[in-house]
């Protein structure tokens, strides 16, 4: 188990250099940099001026020796200063990570709960009414874009009622103004979350009770409450652990649209207009942090199989 | 029960920000300003920020007259206090002398001087500080403090608008320079505006910044120590909220009085909104210097045809998109001259919506109708041209389609491929390389020479490091004579014949569609009086001092 | 599809009403020119006397804030929008499936450069390399400047490319147990060969898994679309998709809530038929559904 680990871990490194690469890199081909954009949108800028800013901001150097120069400082702890705030990256990200934490943590959990228990009771009896039940939230949770239910969600509890305020962090400190300006951005993701949740529980708890030792089960007179939830859903688990490792990935690279439609200044936007301000240390730094947590998260959803399915261990 | 006490509970928590004394104002912006140094790169909502914060020596007031901030008054060759004088390199320049405020000072008491605009200087022609244009800095070759409230710029060059400095902001150098001086190149980063932007002493406006909350929002307070007229509002909060549906519902949810047109609702929105709400807000539509046309690229054989480009122009119907897109909200555009700008010439003949005369004239072209309605030339290529602009905006992508059916219905196919705002202005029109049609605006400042935009030298190209506006290609010798000698001509009466011609070939040559003149939609609390919106670059915050409640 | 597992198919019954309704959104979507004929407007060129008019004898469903059709807009959304999301779904599938049997199958390094293939690509962000996607110029590459169908190219392989991991994930955790299952040693200790292993006994396991994961990005990608759109990368103008229907509606929503309404209703109806019918293929599809049912 421990040289698993320990190999998965070595991988996951090598996996992470490799992709800060290739997030350099993609990030320098997209064409226009932000001298050119500045040129575009300043008439006073002469080619002079062109070409000063250019090699004040490093860009006149190649891409590869760019990087180099970049990851040599990032692996020294250095990942410099931001292009956009002109403050140093890990100090604009620590801001905008806290945010989509306090956004995210919650909700992922909560749509995992919610998700699961929901996939349960709809696997119970497939096509009983509780099922369809189910399925009409799931696919409402799919069929809905973020920015739709958003709106729909402000227009609803902070327009119409007035209950809610409409986006954005709040002014003054304290839990209660904490809990009220993130209730629409939650709900709005726990509803969407929940979703992929309930339909894999469901397929995957459906397909498990169709096993042979369930009947078994039932036959020695096992109460059903046991049979699903020792029987039927240590081996349903799989996909879901699956399905969930990805979801707690994205807990560092927020949620874009979300956080866009409520004001909410996290780790999607910031990773956003870091890309397309070519603020490359800061956005490498947001994307080394989401890869590290995407694989850690990963690993953490295999060895969850790994203990659940002892078969698994070979 | 325990639902109600809920909701009871939640209701309670969320009023406290909608009943409160008018001595704070909640404004909305569609950017966050990412920086504050007010030298270093521009940025629409730092200059809104900057408004209420920060006094420039000079500006354009909403009048679209140069005006003085910091200064006593305006100097001028008449009066004396600017003298024409031979540069050191032998070009014609000009010395011109401000007098600072007597009164005027930083928020933390220390007088604005003299020193305050040498450091400005010293900082921006240092090239190792990374500030943006240099162009200012490269004229202004010496400055001689005669006092400490008394600065004389020598310019090494002459143009008309000798006395107009808006670029030129003081910084303090009580705080700044200092850090400057350790190392020029780490100033960026390093400089109080971005590192500790609460300091009173980086301000110089009605207001000081008080709070940030990086990506939502800018708190400012009054300032202490603000020489001017008092200001009406104790507090100001300017949120970011950039999705415009977001943004109104915001407004419509209380949680913010105004939106600031500079950076708010599109104009379809707010004439929407203004149907619906309009008692509750006043919705002022302030048009101005943002210019909305199509580039043509005159490289394309097609469009290097003047017919084609005349036939093109009478094709479509303006009028009408202005009438039904915008209500009548913003003017139609018939070359880059506003007509609230003074050079503006009605005289000229305007090229009308004519659909025949588009057709007769595409014909003598030798563009002639093909089987599926789209015109062909003799060697059978058809008339297809490519029409882009910035993707995911709204507003242009519905002009686009409503242009495209238009054009269609004279024979001409019309194809549109939009990019992201950073690929269509960083590489596609910057680099020249869109097939036909490029469709953006321009926004100026009054009484703006087009340089940049029409004179043939300023074609972009890979040896000028794609520098330079001019993205059609044109080239008119006598238009190059216009603006080589409209700077230096300082008598107004003689510059109007020159704006005149200037206008006149623009208008029969057509390098350019001239489209409309954007407005901005300004949305106000009844309570709210004395905004006044200036329709250039300048943002209405400058003047924060006039803002009254009513009742 | 053997002839038991369609009887089983069209015994579940939302799956086979679900199965008619997809094949009936297709019919209506490649009719969409036929309707146009049939009411006489065509849903490309804008008429600015008619924006947003409410539903009329003439117009169905309404108009536009072009003075467009809004039926027939939303029955040429539906042949993008029906397209990308089979396509994509289908594709990510495809990937996902083969990419996640060979790492449980070959094990050891190939599963392990797979898997961290997977995880890279979880972490990579899709933005910058959309915006490269974006300003490829399709003239100087030669090809036809036929913009709706590059749109369309473009968004199939983002989505393709970063969402087959989900399937190869899932595909990978099930293959493992299966192939750890009793029969699947028995198999292969009595020499039965890899390919026939795989079909036989580990793909009809998978079924279920796959069948609801891929079901389930079909309506993602169709919202996905809709997000590029809102985002500014989705399908150009003047070309309607529900997607670009409903970004666009969002600025509006205040003014005219029903442009939103419809494409909304469009994408729900056929993210839940697609559902319904993955359920319903996955029961089809199990061996062992016939034991169940008692």
């Amino acid at each position: 188990m421990l040289s698993l680990i320990g190999q998965r871990l070595l991988q996951s490194a090598v996996t992470v250099a490799i992709l800060s690469f290739a997030a350099y890199a993609l990030i320098g081909l997209m064409p226009g940099d932000p001298i050119d954009l500045a040129i575009a949108g300043d008439p006073r800028l002469s080619a002079e001026d062109a070409a000063r800013l250019r090699a004040l901001h490093g860009l006149d150097q190649p891409l590869v020796s760019r990087y180099l120069a970049w990851a040599a400082g990032a692996l020294q702890g250095q990942f410099g200063f931001s292009r956009l705030f002109a403050a140093p990256a890990h100090e604009v990200l620590g801001n905008a990570l806290l945010n989509s934490l306090a956004l995210l943590l919650p909700t992922t959990i909560l749509s995992a709960l919610i998700g699961v228990t929901l996939g349960i009771l709809a696997a119970r009896r497939p096509r009983g009414a509780l099922d369809y039940t189910v399925n009409a939230i799931a696919f409402a949770g799919i069929s809905m874009p973020s920015f739709w239910l958003g709106i729909l969600l402000i227009i609803l509890f902070a327009v119409t009622l007035g209950w809610l305020p409409a986006g954005g962090p709040p002014d003054q400190p304290g839990l209660a103004a904490w809990l009220t300006h993130l209730a629409l951005p939650g709900l709005t993701l726990t509803v969407l979350g929940l979703a992929s949740y309930a339909r894999q529980t469901r397929a995957a708890m459906i397909d498990a009770l169709r096993n042979l030792y369930i009947r078994t089960a039932r036959a020695k007179g096992a109460p059903e409450r046991r049979v699903i939830l020792n029987h039927a859903l240590p081996n349903a688990s799989i996909p879901i652990i699956t399905v969930a490792g990805l979801d707690f990935a994205t807990l560092v690279s927020g949620a874009l649209i979300v956080e866009a439609v409520f004001a909410w200044p996290g780790m999607g936007k910031l990773i956003y207009d870091a890309i397309l301000g070519n603020d490359y240390n800061l956005a490498l730094l947001a994307l080394m942090l989401t890869a590290i947590v995407t694989l850690l998260a990963n690993l953490l959803a295999d060895l969850a199989q790994i203990a659940i399915d002892p078969r698994l261990r070979s | 029960m325990a639902l109600r006490t809920a909701l009871t509970a939640l209701v309670l928590l969320a009023l406290p920000a909608t009943i409160q004394a008018r001595d704070q104002l909640t404004i909305g912006l569609t950017q966050y300003p990412s920086t504050l140094h007010p030298s270093i790169e521009t940025m629409a909502a730092k200059s809104y920020v900057h408004g209420f914060t920060l006094r420039p020596i000079t500006t354009y007031d909403a009048d679209w007259q140069l005006t003085c901030m910091l200064c006593t008054h305006l100097p001028t060759i008449e009066g004396g206090d600017a003298v024409r004088e031979t540069a050191p390199n032998g070009n014609p320049g000009i010395r011109v002398t401000y007098r600072l405020r007597e009164n005027a000072r930083w928020g933390d008491g220390t007088p604005i001087t003299a020193d305050d605009i040498v450091f400005a200087w010293e900082a921006g022609r240092e090239p190792a500080t990374g500030m943006g244009p240099a162009e200012l800095y490269r004229s202004l070759h010496r400055i001689v403090v005669v006092d400490p409230r008394t600065v004389t710029l020598h310019f090494g060059k002459l143009t008309f608008q000798y006395n107009a400095i808006n670029d030129l902001r003081p910084l303090p150098a009580h705080l700044d320079r200092a850090i400057w001086q350790e190392d020029p190149r780490a100033y960026r980063t390093r400089t109080l505006y971005d590192r500790e932007p609460t300091r009173p002493g980086l301000w110089s406006g009605p207001y000081r910044i008080a709070a940030l909350q990086t990506g939502a929002s800018v708190t400012l307070e009054r300032n202490e120590n603000w020489w001017g007229d008092a200001p009406a509002f104790r507090r100001i909060v300017i949120r970011t909220i950039e999705n415009t549906t977001a943004l109104e519902a915001a407004l419509l949810a209380g949680q913010i009085d105004m939106i600031a047109g500079e950076l708010g609702l599109t104009l379809d929105q707010a004439i929407a909104l203004e149907r619906r709400a309009g008692q509750r807000f006043r919705i002022h539509y302030q048009p101005g210097l943002i210019y909305e046309h199509i580039d043509l690229n005159l490289d394309n054989p097609a469009l290097a045809d003047a017919r084609v480009r005349e036939a093109l122009l009478r094709g479509i119907d303006r009028r009408q998109i202005v009438e039904r897109l915008f209500d009548n909200r913003q003017p139609v555009a018939h070359s880059f001259v506003n007509p609230l700008d003074w050079m503006h010439d009605d005289t000229l003949p305007v090229t009308p919506f004519d659909p025949d005369g588009a057709r007769r004239l595409l014909e003598e072209a030798g563009w002639r109708p093909g089987p599926d309605g789209i015109r062909r030339n003799a060697a059978g290529e058809r008339l297809s041209l490519e029409l882009m602009t910035t993707a995911g905006n709204r507003s242009r992508e519905l002009v686009q389609q409503v242009l495209q059916g238009m054009w269609r219905q004279i024979g001409v196919d019309i194809r549109i491929r939009n990019e992201p705002p950073r690929v269509f202005f960083g590489e596609t029109v910057s680099k020249r390389r869109f097939q036909a049609m490029a469709l953006f605006a321009w926004i100026s400042s009054p009484e703006n020479v087009p340089r940049t935009i029409l004179h043939s030298t300023e074609i972009p190209t890979e040896e000028r490091n794609w520098s330079g506006q001019n993205y059609t290609g044109f080239r008119n010798q006598e238009m190059d004579d216009l603006i080589e000698n409209l700077p230096l001509t300082l008598d107004r009466e003689e510059r109007r014949p020159m704006w005149r011609r200037v206008q006149e070939i623009y208008m029969t040559e057509r390098p350019v569609l001239p489209l409309f003149f954007r407005s901005d939609a300004h949305v106000w609390p009844r309570w709210l009086e004395g905004v006044r919106p200036t329709g250039h670059l300048a943002p209405s915050s400058m003047w924060v001092e006039q803002w009254k409640v009513t009742q | 599809m053997s002839s038991r597992a369609l009887a089983r198919f069209l015994a579940h019954g939302a799956g086979a009403i679900s199965a008619v309704i997809l094949l009936a959104l297709a019919l209506a979507a490649l009719s969409a020119p036929l309707v146009a004929h049939a009411m006489g407007h065509d849903p490309f060129t804008p008429d600015l006397f008619n924006r947003l008019q409410p539903p009329s004898a003439t117009h169905p469903l309404g108009t536009d804030e072009l003075g467009r059709d809004l039926l027939l807009r939303l029955l040429y959304g539906a042949r993008v929008s029906l397209t990308v999301g089979l396509a994509a779904a289908l594709a990510s599938a495809a990937i996902g499936l083969a990419i996640g049997l060979a790492a449980a199958w070959f094990g050891g390094l190939i599963d392990a450069v797979l898997m961290r293939l997977a995880d890279g690509l979880i972490a990579l962000p899709a933005l910058p390399l959309l915006i490269v996607l974006a300003a490829v110029d399709p003239g100087q590459l030669g090809l036809p400047r036929d913009v709706a169908a590059l749109d369309l190219i473009r968004i199939v392989v983002i989505i393709a490319i970063f969402g087959w991991v989900k399937v190869a994930r899932i595909t990978r955790g099930a293959a493992l147990s299966i192939l750890r299952m009793d029969y699947a040693r028995a198999a292969i200790a009595l020499g039965a060969s890899t390919p026939r292993l795989l079909w036989r006994h580990v793909a009809p396991n998978l079924a279920a898994h796959v069948a609801v994961a891929t079901t389930l990005t079909v309506g993602n990608v169709i919202l996905v679309e809709s997000v590029l759109s809102f985002l500014g990368l989705g399908i150009q103008p003047p070309t309607p998709s529900w997607g670009n229907m409903l970004a666009n509606a969002q600025e509006l929503v205040f003014a005219a809530p029903m442009a939103a309404v419809w494409p909304g209703l469009a994408i729900f109806i056929t993210v839940v038929a697609t559902n319904f019918a993955g359920d319903a293929l996955a029961d089809a599809l199990d061996p062992r559904a016939e034991l169940s049912r008692t």
